[in-house]
């Protein structure tokens, strides 16, 4: 048996720490204090056990206290289940409310997103939906719109103007130039067209071969003489021309029209060549006259003896005033990045107002 | 202040007692209880100064609200400390008989 005394060896280690040990308990008495105050005098002391730090192996949980009970105090493994048992179920409840809370904070963030973002899909769509429909919800955007709708209807009605007066005068031009070779040739010109005169204008077929007949030395009237559509430069000095009055209001009004004399209808130098190479007059006057609009009815107070206007004439003004190359439609549409940038402002100013 | 261990005390070995050891003490408590000693305590989580690896044991008398003795044991090797006489008392290679020196019982028991 081996029994130290500080005295009679050197100190162990175990005797240095236990002296320093002492000391620090000198200096702090609540180092060596009770864990609970035991009951009071007088009374049986409950019995207590070993702490659990006192087992063998290392033991990371706190030491455990046993009661007085006979079984605990000879199993004391079991109260040290029944604690950890016990701080795992709290645990594990701690960690449900923490997981229900984000539960929770998560399912409100995600139903705010989804609110925010089916706001944002309808916005756009209802932008969208505006914007097909020319109506914007923006009042500046609206008179942006209009303005420039209002600016491309102005310039389609004034192109339409310059067509309609290019036409004329281009008519006016070409009835003057074939004015001049038809005056020099008029003696020997005195062919009545007769096939000239369509059916669908009644007054010109009617009178332009009574007139054309007694009339050796015909005189053209400048505003009447419409040529017929003929290839630049192929048309002859001598080409035949029709004359009459203009039956187009916007030509002449009706007042000038009835006053205009009865002219002629002078016919071509020569009777063999045809007008028009490529149509014969029949089928002009079955084709051509039949896919335009017939001409306005003459004025009711002009004199029935006046010639109306020739299927030639007509045809050409017809030509030049309905038969205009169909111009593309220039309707206002957004283009694609303004159509976008305005979803855009539509979608930031629906999320603003709702934020806000 | 004490400051002044040596860092060979705090060597970082694994504390506890032996399941012989434990049974021991229970034994050794139930028999030391007629004497006036009602309670054994794990003092080495206690806040010491420095980090303590050794098994330190209090022994506590009925109605004292401090430990009487101390049992400390490192290294296979177990002292025991009056904390009242403020000294060693003996150092013992196991702990029935540092136990022992506080409170022998009977050889029927152990």
């Amino acid at each position: 048996m081996v029994q130290q005394t500080p005295g009679e060896m050197p100190e162990l280690p175990v005797e240095q720490l236990a002296r320093f040990l002492l000391r620090c308990a000198q200096e702090d008495p609540a180092l060596l204090a009770r864990s609970n105050i035991g009951p009071p005098l007088g009374q049986r002391a409950t019995p207590r056990t070993v702490p659990v730090a006192f087992r063998e192996g290392p033991s990371r949980l706190p030491a455990a206290r046993l009661g007085g009970d006979r079984q605990a105090r000879e199993n004391p493994e079991m109260e040290e289940l029944v604690s950890i048992a016990v701080a795992c179920a709290r645990r594990a409840e701690d960690a449900l409310q923490h997981a229900r809370d984000v539960s929770n904070s998560a399912r409100r963030r995600m139903s705010m997103v989804a609110v925010v973002t089916g706001c944002g899909v309808l916005a756009a769509a209802a932008a969208i939906v505006l914007d097909r429909h020319h109506v914007s919800i923006d009042p500046a955007f609206t008179e942006v719109a209009a303005a420039v709708r209002g600016v491309t209807d102005l310039q389609r009605k004034t192109v339409d103007q310059l067509d309609a007066v290019r036409s004329d005068v281009a008519a006016l031009r070409d009835g003057d130039v074939a004015d001049v070779p038809a005056g020099a040739s008029s003696a020997t010109s005195n062919v009545t067209r007769s096939a000239d005169v369509p059916a669908a204008a009644p007054p010109a077929s009617s009178v332009t071969p009574a007139v054309a007949s007694t009339s050796p030395t015909p005189t053209v009237t400048q505003a009447a003489v419409v040529p017929a559509p003929q290839p630049p430069g192929d048309t002859p000095a001598d080409t035949p021309v029709a004359r009459g009055p203009d039956p187009l209001p916007p030509l002449l009004p009706p007042a000038l029209a009835a006053a205009q004399p009865a002219a002629p209808v002078v016919a071509a130098t020569d009777p063999g060549q045809a007008d028009e190479p490529n149509v014969s007059p029949d089928d002009a006057a079955t084709t051509d006259l039949a896919l335009i609009d017939p001409p306005p009815a003459p004025p009711e107070d002009a004199h029935p003896a006046l010639p109306g206007p020739p299927a030639r004439a007509v045809r050409h003004v017809y030509r030049a005033r309905y038969y205009r190359p169909v111009r593309p439609a220039t309707y206002y549409r957004p283009s694609p990045p303004m159509l976008l940038a305005q979803v855009v402002a539509n979608v930031r100013r629906n999320i603003y107002s709702i934020f806000h | 202040m004490v400051s002044d261990l040596p860092a060979a005390l705090a060597s970082p070995k694994v504390p506890g007692l032996t399941s012989e050891e434990r049974r021991h003490l229970l034994r050794w408590l139930e028999a030391a209880r007629d004497s006036g000693i009602d309670a054994t305590e794990d003092l080495r989580m206690r806040p010491w100064p420095v980090p303590i690896s050794a098994s330190i044991i209090g022994v506590f008398r009925a109605g004292d609200a401090m430990a009487s003795w101390l049992v400390i044991g490192q290294n296979g090797l177990w002292t025991v400390v009056s904390v009242s006489k403020g000294g060693v008392l003996a150092t013992l290679p196991s702990l029935p008989e540092a136990l022992a020196v506080i409170r022998p019982i009977p050889a029927a028991l152990s």
